[in-house]
């Protein structure tokens, strides 16, 4: 099976290579990627850190980037704008400029035209591999230095259209010291058989703070890859609000490395599936600094036959005296075909430490839902009342009122929860 | 069958292997209020369980007719409908379901089953807002999760302020004034006596007596080992604080 993986790689590769911007990716780090992902193939089903990914729709998805798609199709597929934010909106992984800010006009934004820190990210694991294909197939991306304050909004569309192809969404942001940026990234669209490959690089300056929301609301039939990759410097503070809700199969890598003294992540992740749908999320967190900080509040809902999981290790080096990190992951089965696996775990090379984990995993809280019928609410309400409860404590944290209304409305949606957005009202 | 709010005959229940209510027959008309009192583990709270309709507990013998209907046969979101309420013991933490949209929704749940119609935004605060000031509440928490972060009295008031919003016609409460100080069982107590009315019953399950001194019962029943074996009348509570239980478990065997 990686075998013809492989051999599709290299011609789909091979086919496409002359016509890849080197402004996006540079013709040798492109090269470089491609061999590795060669090296690296397909996760086998044996790979602990991919157990639980649904792969087998890659056996047939084209990888290569499908052509640019109308602007116009996008259009429609555009979430309300946010007030105060500059939208670049990507088609298919390319810049729609009609339908986007102009670059130039922001302040404290520059092109970026290499990769953030490539030593730093090129030492990707396998757990990265598909980090790797998007650095052979991009053909366009946000790629920045920022050095001030912004707030921005990048929506990555991906396009059924007729040509079959991959869309390879892009983010390269490079935070100078002292920096703020409030990024909201959503990811639409998408069709069955097509791959979606997101790669996002971060790197966060000396003492800068990024408040990052993510919203996966794909198509059900879509296959949606994503890798995350963050460094964070001394001083620096990174707020990650991920939800994971839409694509037939969802796969999250996400890396953050605690470096600098002092730095600290803060990151809230949801996941919802139902049917069919499966959902994994792999988190690796470093602490190198000292005195760094990690907190992680992960909560994934499986309805109907689907699964999720939440792989989440911690690692604490024997540089990173006083670090304090904290993981909080709580799975709700709803029906009895559902599955969550939730795994963390905790690696600490230091004494000066203090570390906690917690992980549940089970149907509704039989108290609770006692407690509101008895009250004379119907069960179902009562239900989805404790499902928004279950996950609120996720979404209540994005500041942004707007956007939270938006990310509540399609959580509820996904939940087909009628009794909490009345509740919300 | 008797007219009685509350009517019960022969009732055995069984928790897993233990068998808690062993034959219990009561009778609370409308107007009364009744306490149950009982050492710990006498079956006070399953009996409390059992009239909410909580799942776990199995019925295996007698009936329970409330307002002539077979309790039994009900739902229990259908009993607190049809006027039934319990005041738990231990009232449960919902972070993220706020008590304004919980009262509003049980209200209007009842409201909808009698077939009368919801009440609007406005009307809803306005009532709630009085029941409040009877029970010292601070409108701040209307907005907040549902006894989330509570103290116990605040929980208990809590409770008190659902009856209160909900003007059950049988309010069964379980143990409410365990972990009040002076002043918020005088709150409590105050609050239960504004519901007191001909056409309502009110069940007080207690350890003590302190709570029927504010809220003089009509009849006092002990239960023992899963069987009412004393009742009288408010006189029977004062000889209990004096005397304890031990005289009559002897007899409950």
């Amino acid at each position: 099976m990686s075998t013809a993986f492989k051999e599709r790689l290299a011609q789909e590769s091979a086919a496409v290579r002359g016509g890849l911007p080197d402004s996006v990716v540079p013709a040798d780090a492109r090269d470089a990627a491609l061999q590795r992902a060669l090296a690296a193939g397909l996760p086998g089903l044996r790979e602990e850190g991919w157990r639980y990914a649904s792969l087998r729709p890659l056996n047939e998805a084209p990888l290569a980037s499908v052509p640019a798609g109308e602007e116009s199709a996008a259009a429609s597929l555009l979430p309300e704008a946010l007030g105060g934010f500059a939208r670049l909106v990507y088609v298919n992984g390319r810049l729609a400029r009609n339908l986007s800010a102009d670059v130039t006009s922001l302040p404290g934004l520059q092109p970026r035209t290499k990769p953030v820190d490539a030593e730093h990210f090129t030492t990707a694991t396998a757990d990265e591999r598909f980090a790797w294909l998007n650095d052979a197939f991009a053909v366009d991306g946000a790629q920045f230095d920022l050095r001030g304050e912004l707030q921005l909004e990048l929506v990555f569309v991906a396009l059924a259209g007729e040509t079959a192809g991959a869309a390879h969404p892009r983010i390269t942001l490079q935070l100078a010291a002292g920096s703020k940026l409030t990024l909201i990234e959503r990811h639409v669209g998408g069709t069955e058989g097509r791959l979606v490959n997101a790669l996002v690089q971060l790197g966060i300056g000396r003492d800068a703070t990024l408040e990052h929301i993510r919203l996966q609301d794909c198509a059900p039939g879509a296959l949606f890859l994503d890798s995350l990759l963050a460094k964070l410097d001394a001083g620096s503070l990174y707020t990650l609000t991920q939800l994971q809700l839409g694509a037939a199969s969802a796969r999250s890598g996400v890396r953050i490395d605690l470096d600098g003294e002092a730095a600290s992540l803060d990151l809230r992740g949801l996941s919802l599936t139902d049917a069919r749908r499966v959902h994994d999320a792999a988190i690796q967190v470093t602490h190198r600094g000292r005195r760094t900080k990690s907190e992680q509040l992960l909560r994934a809902i499986a309805k109907g036959r689907s699964g999720t999981s939440f792989a989440s290790r911690v690692d604490v080096a024997s540089t990173a005296g006083g670090a304090d990190s904290q993981q909080s992951l709580k799975g709700l089965i709803v029906d009895a075909g559902a599955e969550v696996n939730l795994r963390p775990q905790l690696e600490i090379s230091t004494d000066e430490v203090k570390a906690s984990h917690g992980a549940t995993t089970g149907a509704l809280d039989a108290n609770m839902l006692f407690y509101l019928l008895s009250r004379g609410l119907d069960a179902q309400t009562a239900r989805q009342l404790l499902e928004w409860a279950f996950l609120e404590d996720v979404i209540s944290r994005i500041g942004l009122s707007t956007l939270r209304r938006q990310a509540e409305l399609a959580t509820l949606s996904h939940l087909g929860n009628t009794a909490a957005e009345e509740a919300l009202r | 069958m008797s007219d009685a709010m509350l009517s019960i005959r022969g009732l055995r229940v069984r928790v897993g292997e233990r068998e808690v209510l062993r034959g219990i027959d009561l009778d609370v008309p409308a107007g009364e209020v009744h306490a149950i009192m009982g050492p710990n583990g006498s079956g006070k709270s399953s009996l409390s369980h059992v009239l909410a309709g909580k799942p776990g507990y199995e019925v295996l013998g007698g009936s329970i007719t409330f307002k002539g209907q077979d309790l039994l046969g009900l739902a229990p979101e259908v009993r607190a409908r049809e006027g039934l309420f319990l005041g738990f013991q231990y009232p449960v933490e919902i972070p993220g379901v706020n008590n304004a949209y919980l009262l509003k929704a049980a209200l209007n749940a009842a409201r909808t089953h009698r077939g009368l119609g919801e009440v609007d935004a406005f009307e809803f605060l306005q009532l709630v807002k009085a029941k409040m000031q009877v029970m010292k509440m601070d409108e701040a928490f209307l907005s907040r999760g549902v006894n989330e972060g509570f103290s116990g009295g605040e929980k208990k008031r809590n409770e008190i302020l659902q009856m209160l919003v909900l003007e059950p016609s049988l309010a069964v409460l379980d143990e409410t004034d365990s972990g009040l100080d002076i002043d918020a069982l005088k709150i409590v107590s105050s609050g239960i006596q504004t519901l007191r009315a001909p056409e309502r019953a009110i069940v007080l399950v207690t350890h003590y007596q302190r709570l029927l001194d504010h809220v003089a019962p009509d009849r006092v029943h002990v239960l023992a080992r899963g069987r009412i074996v004393k009742s009288g009348g408010p006189e029977l509570a004062l000889e209990l604080e004096k005397r304890g239980y031990d005289w009559l478990l002897e007899n409950a065997a």
